[in-house]
């Protein structure tokens, strides 16, 4: 059986921007047939929940400026369209180094 | 007609999935993805309603007993802008003004009048409420649409002018923010940054977030603010200790399951957001425009984050010396982190001087947010909003940060009623 990821989608609040970063995520995940649990937080419950669930990614809506431990990608693409492909392209480089 | 009256009076929960159905089909969403994007919505919304009463529940006892027993007439309650965006978006007539900002956005990119861009329909919510206001105290649907046209250019005109310093600062390419409460609260901060530039001294004062954003990370913590200010709340109410520790974890539970119940809508209304998005950026693919987002995606920055920690203690003994503030601030308070952007980007990261810019800001999003609760509460109501009538009123305190556009508003209503 393929690995499963998990993989945190992080905005303001949790509902908006990482929202639609996620269906953009899953959108992608579904297309190349990875599985993953996907997890919505806001920045304040971010290094909290990175610390429970130990993600093997974090895509952001902003740039937070500062290491998180674990890979971590802007998902702004994803609300922009531009460079959307590129940012595929990254996100699926990243789940390949962790399989 | 008759059909629609019924659906109506059944609440958002039967309604949204019906209008939101027909709203995706508009965009061509085709009736599987339309009907699922409608019912999630409903369900949403169901959710948002039952926390509401929860929270209203855990609250509203403490408010009485603060004013009672304590002094402190901070009657309006606010239940967070997740649940003013639940009434904006729950409203039967929310369609048509999504529908009539889209064409705003349009006309004033096919007349060169902006770069705009604007696919954050989301917060589109924003903008509605006013128009929602205005409506439920006028009955004028033509004044509502106009009062959202005018908001709206105020919005995509005030994006296209900070987008150079946005940039400048924040260092995202190709976007700029038409975000109704961060442009809004943003007018002030132009003017108190011209006065500080000017007085010596205090001019060349400068403090960078440094480490402190580690230190206060903990206390940004939904959860964590909630416990703390229920638990504080209960205590200056003179409750006893059984109270106490009840209103901590009310206020705890409900900052952390309200946001959740939002982000269904949202799930909700994503697939038709894409969808009306890039039936706007197919038009203007061959042009250069800026793409209008939420000011979301500059919050990420330490001194912008740890600006607005540092301002939720500052907010509540504001709200608590304000003359004429009726507002006390709690759903919102992890939400001031989206009014201090443009405060940030302007003094480029000064702590010193994006906290008095804070400040000062929430002086004129208390009495906004005081300003606006009789409409706010009529209009949760008026959905089916779980809020007991009663002597207390609800709001949503960031949402005070659009204190400009409250005041088109107000004009815009105090002209359509001279009719």
């Amino acid at each position: 059986m393929a690995k499963s990821y998990s993989i945190i989608c992080a905005c303001g609040s949790s509902i908006a921007t990482s929202t639609l970063v996620a269906s953009k995520l899953k959108a992608l995940l579904q297309e190349n047939n990875i599985e993953a649990t996907i997890k919505k937080t806001s920045y304040a419950d971010l290094e909290k929940d990175i610390a429970v669930i130990k993600p093997d990614l974090v895509l952001t809506t902003t740039n937070l400026k500062r290491d998180l431990g674990v890979p971590c990608l802007i998902g702004i693409a994803y609300l922009t369209g531009v460079g959307k492909a590129e940012l595929d392209r990254k996100i699926l480089e990243v789940l390949k180094s962790k399989a | 007609m008759k059909f629609f009256t019924i659906l109506t009076s059944l609440g958002p929960t039967v309604m949204l999935p019906v209008i939101i159905t027909l709203f995706g089909l508009l965009f061509r969403l085709g009736l599987g993805k339309a009907f699922r994007a409608g019912v999630t919505i409903g369900i949403g919304f169901a959710g948002i309603n039952i926390v509401i009463g929860y929270f209203w529940g855990a609250i509203a006892p403490v408010a009485e007993a603060l004013a009672n027993n304590a002094g402190f007439e901070l009657t309006v309650i606010d239940l967070g802008w997740p649940a003013a965006s639940a009434v904006a978006w729950g409203s039967s007539i929310a369609p048509l003004l999504a529908l009539a900002l889209l064409v705003i956005n349009f006309l004033m990119l096919i007349l060169n009048w902006t770069k705009t861009l604007n696919v954050d329909i989301w917060n589109f919510w924003g903008v509605m409420l006013l128009g929602q206001i205005v409506y439920y105290r006028t009955g004028s649907m033509v004044s509502a649409i106009i009062t959202c046209s005018v908001v709206m250019i105020f919005c995509l005109i005030m994006a296209d002018k900070t987008q150079k310093l946005m940039y400048d600062y924040f260092q995202i390419p190709g976007v700029s923010i038409p975000h109704v409460f961060t442009q809004s609260a943003g007018l002030i901060a132009f003017p108190i940054n011209w006065l500080l530039d000017r007085i010596p001294v205090i001019n060349k004062i400068n403090w960078s977030p440094g480490n402190l954003q580690k230190r206060f990370g903990v206390m940004g913590e939904p959860m964590m603010i909630g416990l703390v200010i229920g638990a504080a709340l209960a205590v200056i109410a003179k409750m006893p200790y059984q109270t106490v520790l009840l209103t901590a974890m009310g206020l705890a539970v409900s900052m952390v399951l309200l946001p959740k119940m939002v982000s269904i809508l949202m799930e909700g209304l994503v697939p038709i957001a894409e969808a009306a998005g890039e039936f706007m950026t197919k038009r203007f693919s061959d042009r250069e425009v800026h793409i209008g987002m939420d000011s979301a995606i500059m919050l990420g920055d330490p001194a912008n984050l740890t600006t607005a920690v540092l301002l939720i203690p500052v907010a509540l003994v504001i709200a608590a010396v304000l003359p004429g503030c009726k507002t006390l601030p709690l759903a919102d308070l992890p939400a001031i982190v989206y009014m201090t952007v443009v405060g940030v980007a302007i003094t480029k990261g000064n702590l010193f001087r994006s906290l008095i810019i804070g400040a000062t800001t929430l002086c004129a999003v208390l009495w906004t947010a005081t300003a606006m609760s009789p409409f706010v509460t009529a209009l949760a109501r008026q959905i089916g909003f779980a809020i007991p009538e009663g002597t207390a009123a609800i709001t949503s305190f960031v949402s005070g940060s659009y204190w400009f556009p409250y005041l088109i508003q107000e004009v815009i209503t105090k002209i359509t009623m001279l009719f």
